[in-house]
């Protein structure tokens, strides 16, 4: 990872491809893709300064992959490991479904993060866990898939909409609301994403 | 005791001390084993297990880890499980879309038509108004025939060349043709509402139907939807600043294109708007579950309808 200009930036697991329209940058004779920030919240807790370590070789179970444009980013910083992504809506595990078939370190799952005994036939033990799905129950679910899937010591990267959790609420209480419910977990680093995402904040957690 | 795992390697029954004790291998062909994932050849094995006499335990073991006790190294797990993987998703999705996303495509696709119509229509009247401005008609079909046959008596308007009238010409009839496209995707959509949901159909009707469908995402989604959310559908702005600022809420969304709503009394509307959504939500499921028309729930809302009336 590095930085071109304001923006991150990884370097393209296979090149010439611009996954979700992104700037492909030359330098240093290797090719960089552009992590747009208000695309991708984990860009998004990136550029606020949160330090997530991502080891090449890292198993991750993605909750909430979506089309995978954060999926992507994370595949050129992991070319040795593999990427377990979840989301249950046909349409855009479609588009990742495709994607993953361009690069060998991601995985389509068509399934719901709430039932996470759907996916123990192809996913292991994970070092990572990423969470985006933006649910009112979503710790619920964060904790079920730690339970099952995150080993010792692993970490899990959070981003919660407190819209989605409840829009009449304050989302300083949603927040804390969230912390307290995860609490088994050790609180490593915490930051709003603003401005990227309104009432938003990531959270990074250890088991 | 035993434990169990479901891999894309197959089955397998593991005792204490990792002890293998019953495995069901399958085919190393990522769409066979694919097939096999998705079908129901997990659950028969296992209640052959029981049949076997094994107490089995609940939850699943670590795929990667039951697989080591069969040779297969994590490099060659994840290489082939990936794949396997690709080929299940590719059925379950099939799977997961319905005739349901046809009705979706179909009822957007007609406002995007009747949108490309109006964009156009303004267009063409503009133009040809340069050659013939006297000409009055309103309704816009009427317009476009007219350009077409380009009989005009004594006007104030330009003269135009053959080729000027050819491209004005071929215009008016790409409309007419979208009139043709759109009168007969009507038509389509009311074929595909009885066929998919019948119920809202005969509530609603074949475009307001569709629409919720839309609205919720799927059919299986509407029918999950409880009748105060029906209700409301289309009408998310007023409903969240209800929620933020505490103004009234809406009465209705969508299903304020429901005759009976518009046209009822203003006073009667909510009261109208909240029973129809419970009979559409009750509709919703019976179209996903049942498929066939249930007389009794339309006879029940036309009660309802009646009473409120009165």
């Amino acid at each position: 990872m590095m930085k071109i200009g304001r923006d991150l930036a990884t370097e393209n697991l296979v090149k010439g491809q611009s996954v979700y329209g992104e700037r492909l940058v030359r330098k240093r004779g290797k090719e960089f893709r552009v992590w747009e920030a208000k695309r991708s919240k984990v860009g998004a807790a990136l550029q606020k300064g949160m330090k997530i370590p991502f080891k090449d070789d890292a198993k991750i179970l993605y909750l909430g992959v979506a089309s995978g444009t954060t999926a992507s980013h994370i595949s050129d910083l992991t070319p040795k490991g593999m990427i377990f992504g979840v989301d249950p809506a046909p349409r855009v595990l479609r588009d990742f479904l495709l994607l993953s078939e361009t690069r060998s370190n991601l995985v389509p799952i068509f399934a719901d993060a709430n039932r996470p005994e759907k996916y123990r036939h192809i996913v292991p033990d994970v070092d990572m866990i990423i969470q985006d799905v933006a649910q009112p129950n979503q710790s619920q679910i964060l904790m079920k898939n730690v339970n099952m899937y995150l080993k010792k010591g692993g970490l899990a990267f959070v981003a919660i909409k407190s819209r989605s959790i409840d829009v009449t609420a304050n989302p300083n209480k949603i927040f804390s609301e969230f912390k307290h419910a995860v609490k088994g977990l050790e609180l490593i680093q915490e930051k709003r994403l603003e401005p990227f995402e309104k009432d938003h904040m990531a959270l990074l957690l250890k088991k | 005791m035993v434990k169990l795992a479901k891999t894309s390697f197959g089955f397998f029954a593991i005792a204490m001390q990792n002890q293998l004790v019953d495995a069901h291998e399958l085919p190393r062909d990522a769409k066979k084993a694919a097939q096999a994932l998705a079908g129901d050849d997990f659950d028969k094995w296992v209640s052959g297990l029981a049949k076997k006499g094994y107490d089995v335990e609940d939850g699943l073991f670590d795929p990667m880890k039951a697989v080591e006790l069969i040779g297969v190294k994590e490099k060659e797990y994840l290489r082939f499980s990936r794949l396997v993987e690709i080929e299940l998703a590719k059925i379950l999705i099939k799977a997961a879309i319905g005739r349901d996303y046809l009705i979706i495509q179909t009822v957007d696709g007609l406002d995007d038509l009747n949108k490309s119509i109006n964009i156009m229509i303004n267009r063409l009247r503009e133009w040809y108004g340069l050659h013939f401005p006297e000409l009055k008609e309103e309704d816009h079909e009427k317009y476009l025939k007219r350009i077409i046959a380009d009989k005009r008596g004594e006007s104030m308007g330009i003269e135009l060349s053959g080729g000027d009238k050819d491209a004005v010409q071929r215009m008016a009839k790409m409309i007419l043709e979208m009139y043709k496209a759109r009168a007969g995707l009507e038509f389509y959509l009311e074929k595909l509402m009885e066929e998919i949901a019948p119920n809202l159909t005969a509530l609603a009707g074949a475009n307001l139907g569709a629409r919720l469908i839309g609205r919720a995402g799927s059919l299986k989604k509407l029918s999950e939807m409880p009748g105060s959310t029906i209700q409301v559908l289309g009408a998310e702005r007023a409903l969240f600043k209800h929620l933020r600022k505490g103004t009234p809420p809406p009465k209705h969304g969508v299903i304020f294109q429901h005759p009976e709503i518009n046209r009822a009394q203003r006073a009667i509307r909510g009261r109208l708007a909240r029973s129809l959504a419970a009979k559409l939500a009750l509709a919703s499921r019976t179209d996903k579950y049942a498929g066939k028309l249930n007389k009794d729930l339309i006879a029940s809302w036309k009660r309802r309808l009646k009473e409120v009336k009165q």
